[in-house]
C-alpha cells in the first residue's frame, strides 16, 4: 500500500482471552520489513494465537493490529503478501490430493472465488516447489511424504504468491537435524530477498544463529532483542542450554525450563 | 427387465434413480472428506419437520422442507463458527426436536392421511412427474454450483483456515456447501426416504476414497457408484419384490465392502 510503510507488523496492547483464561496479556511488537525475528515460548505460551491475531483469524478482546498498515481484520488485497504455514496437525493427511494440488491451492484466494487457476498459476506452483528442492514429488498423494517433505510442501504454498511477509507455526516440528538445517538455510536466503519472515518455536538452540531478533513470550512479551544479546555461552549452547541462558536473561520465567524437559 | 421399463412408474423411478444417485454422490465427496456426515443425517431427519409443516398449512410439502432444512443448515453453521456448543451437539439437538415437531404435528393432524412410511423409507416407485421436475431442477443447480465452486470448495474441505488466509471467503463457503446438502436431502427424500437419504451421501463417496487418491477421479468414481446403486437396486427390487430404498442402501454398503478389499491403499489398516 503506501511505500512509506517500513513496519510490517504492529501490535500494540494487544491482549487476548478463551472463555475468560488470558492468552495473550497486553503484547506489543513492531516487525519491520525485510527482519527475520524468532518468537519463543513454551508450550502455551500464546505463540499460535499471535500469529493467528495478525492473520485476522483472531480478534482480539483489546489493543490494535496493523498489517501492512491495515487492521487485520480487515485485510482484502493485502492477503496475497502474506504466506502462512501452519502447524502440521492440522490437515488430513489421507486427503486425496497432490502436492501439485496443495501447492497451488495457495494461489485460490489471489485467483477469487469461481476462477479455475491459469498456466501461470500452475508455473508459479512449480516454481515454488523448485524454489524448497521437492520439485520431483509434484504428483505425489499428500499422504505419502516424509515429516520433512510435507513441512516444504506447506511453505511452497506459503511462498507461492511471492509473500512479503512469510508467518511459521513451529515449522521444524517432526524434521530431522540435516532438513531443519537446511529449512533455516532457505529461510535465511528468502530474508536475503527482502521478505520479512516471523516464526515461533520452542526450539530456541537452533533459531538463535539464523535469526536478525529474538521475542520472548509467555503471555506477556518479556523480550526482544537480538540473540546475541541472549547472554548464552557457546559451552552453554552446545549443551542446550540456551533454555538456561534464558533464565538468566532474567525476565523469562522459570517454567520455561520446566516445560522443556 | 425390459418389460418393467414398459410401465410409466418405473421410468420415472429409473429417472429419479439416475438424477439423486448421482447428485448425492457428487456432493458427498466434499461431505465425507469434510466430515460432516451427521450434520446430514441430522438436516435429512430435521426434513420431516419441514414436510409436517407444509402438511399442516396445506402447501407443498418438498418446498417447506427445503425452506426448513435451508434454516436448519444456518443454525447449524452458525453454532459451528461460535463453538460456544459442540457441533455434534447442536445437531443432536436439531435431530431430534425438528423430528418431534413433525410427529406433533402429524399427531394434530387427525383424519388426515400422512404417508408417513413413505418419507421414512422412500416411495421411488410413487414419483410423480413434478417430484421429476424437483428432482431435476435440483440436479441441474447443485452440479451447476459444484461446477463453479469446485476448488473453493476443495480448498475450504481440505484446509478452511488456510482458505480464509489467502482471502477466500470461508465462513460463507462453508454454509454454501451446507446448503447445498439441504438442497440435495429434500430432492431425496422421495428415493429412499429420510432415515436412508444419508446413506446415498456417505457410502458412495466412501467407497470411490477407498479406491483412489485424486479427488477429481473419486468424484467420477462416487458418480458412478451412486448412480449404478441406485438404478440396479431399483430393478432388484423390482424382482425381488423388496423396498428400493433398502435395497438401493444395501447394494451401495455391498459395493462399499467390496472396495475395502480391492482398495490398493489399504486406507482402513492406515488408521
Amino acid at each position: 500500500m503506501n511505500p512509506q510503510v517500513t513496519h510490517i507488523v504492529e501490535l500494540s496492547h494487544v491482549t487476548v482471552s478463551y472463555n475468560g483464561a488470558v492468552v495473550l496479556d497486553d503484547v506489543s511488537l513492531t516487525v519491520n520489513k525485510g527482519d527475520f525475528i524468532a518468537v519463543i515460548g513454551p508450550n502455551g505460551a500464546g505463540k499460535t494465537t499471535l500469529l493467528k491475531v495478525i492473520l485476522g483469524l483472531i480478534k482480539p478482546d483489546s489493543g490494535k493490529v496493523l498489517v501492512f498498515g491495515q487492521p487485520s481484520q480487515m485485510l482484502g488485497l493485502e492477503r496475497a503478501k502474506i504466506g502462512y504455514v501452519p502447524q502440521i496437525a492440522a490437515i488430513d493427511l489421507r486427503f486425496p490430493i497432490t502436492v501439485f494440488e496443495a501447492v497451488l491451492m495457495g494461489t485460490y484466494g489471489q485467483l477469487g472465488v469461481g476462477k479455475r487457476p491459469r498456466e501461470t498459476h500452475r508455473q508459479a506452483a512449480l516454481a515454488a516447489l523448485e524454489r524448497v528442492g521437492i520439485g520431483d514429488l509434484a504428483q505425489r498423494p499428500i499422504g505419502r511424504l516424509s515429516a520433512g517433505q510435507r513441512q516444504r510442501v506447506f511453505i511452497a504454498r506459503a511462498l507461492v504468491n511471492n509473500p512479503e511477509l512469510l508467518l511459521l507455526d513451529e515449522p521444524t516440528t517432526g524434521v530431522d537435524a540435516a532438513t531443519t538445517t537446511s529449512f533455516y538455510t532457505l529461510l535465511r536466503q528468502l530474508k536475503e530477498q527482502g521478505m520479512t519472515i516471523m516464526l515461533v518455536t520452542h526450539d530456541i538452540g537452533v533459531v538463535a544463529t539464523y535469526v536478525d531478533s529474538v521475542a520472548c513470550l509467555n503471555r506477556s512479551l518479556f523480550a526482544h532483542c537480538r540473540p546475541d544479546e541472549i547472554q548464552c555461552t557457546e559451552a552453554l549452547r552446545a549443551m542446550y542450554g540456551c533454555d538456561v541462558a534464558y533464565l538468566h536473561h532474567g525476565e523469562a520465567p522459570h517454567i520455561v525450563v520446566e516445560e522443556h524437559k | 427387465m425390459t418389460d418393467v421399463l414398459a410401465y410409466s412408474y418405473m421410468q420415472r423411478a429409473l429417472v429419479a434413480a439416475f438424477l439423486i444417485g448421482g447428485v448425492c454422490a457428487v456432493i458427498g465427496v466434499y461431505v465425507v472428506l469434510k466430515g460432516l456426515s451427521f450434520i446430514g443425517a441430522g438436516i435429512s431427519h430435521a426434513s420431516f419437520g419441514g414436510v409436517a409443516i407444509g402438511v399442516a398449512l396445506g402447501v407443498n410439502p418438498v418446498v417447506t422442507a427445503i425452506v426448513f432444512c435451508q434454516l436448519v443448515a444456518l443454525a447449524i453453521g452458525y453454532v459451528s463458527r461460535r463453538g460456544n456448543i459442540k457441533e455434534d451437539t447442536a445437531v443432536g439437538i436439531f435431530f431430534a426436536s425438528t423430528m418431534a415437531l413433525g410427529v406433533l404435528l402429524v399427531g394434530l393432524m387427525r383424519g388426515y392421511q400422512v404417508d408417513l412410511m413413505g418419507y421414512l423409507f422412500g416411495s421411488i416407485i410413487s414419483v410423480t412427474r413434478q417430484d421429476l421436475w424437483t428432482m431435476l431442477i435440483v440436479s441441474a443447480l447443485v452440479l451447476v454450483l459444484v461446477a463453479v465452486f469446485y476448488k473453493d470448495l476443495l480448498f475450504v474441505v481440505f484446509d478452511s483456515e488456510m482458505a480464509h488466509v489467502t482471502g477466500l471467503p470461508a465462513d460463507r463457503l462453508f454454509q454454501l456447501l451446507l446448503s447445498i446438502m439441504a438442497l440435495v436431502i429434500v430432492a431425496s427424500i422421495k428415493v429412499v426416504g429420510i432415515v436412508l437419504v444419508s446413506a446415498l451421501i456417505v457410502i458412495p463417496p466412501a467407497a470411490a476414497l477407498q479406491l483412489t487418491e485424486s479427488f477429481h477421479k473419486a468424484m467420477g468414481l462416487s458418480a458412478l457408484i451412486g448412480v449404478g446403486s441406485c438404478v440396479i437396486g431399483l430393478f432388484v427390487s423390482d424382482y425381488l419384490g423388496v423396498s428400493p430404498g433398502a435395497a438401493i442402501v444395501l447394494l451401495a454398503t455391498a459395493v462399499f465392502v467390496a472396495s475395502t478389499f480391492f482398495s490398493p491403499l489399504r486406507r482402513c489398516s492406515v488408521g
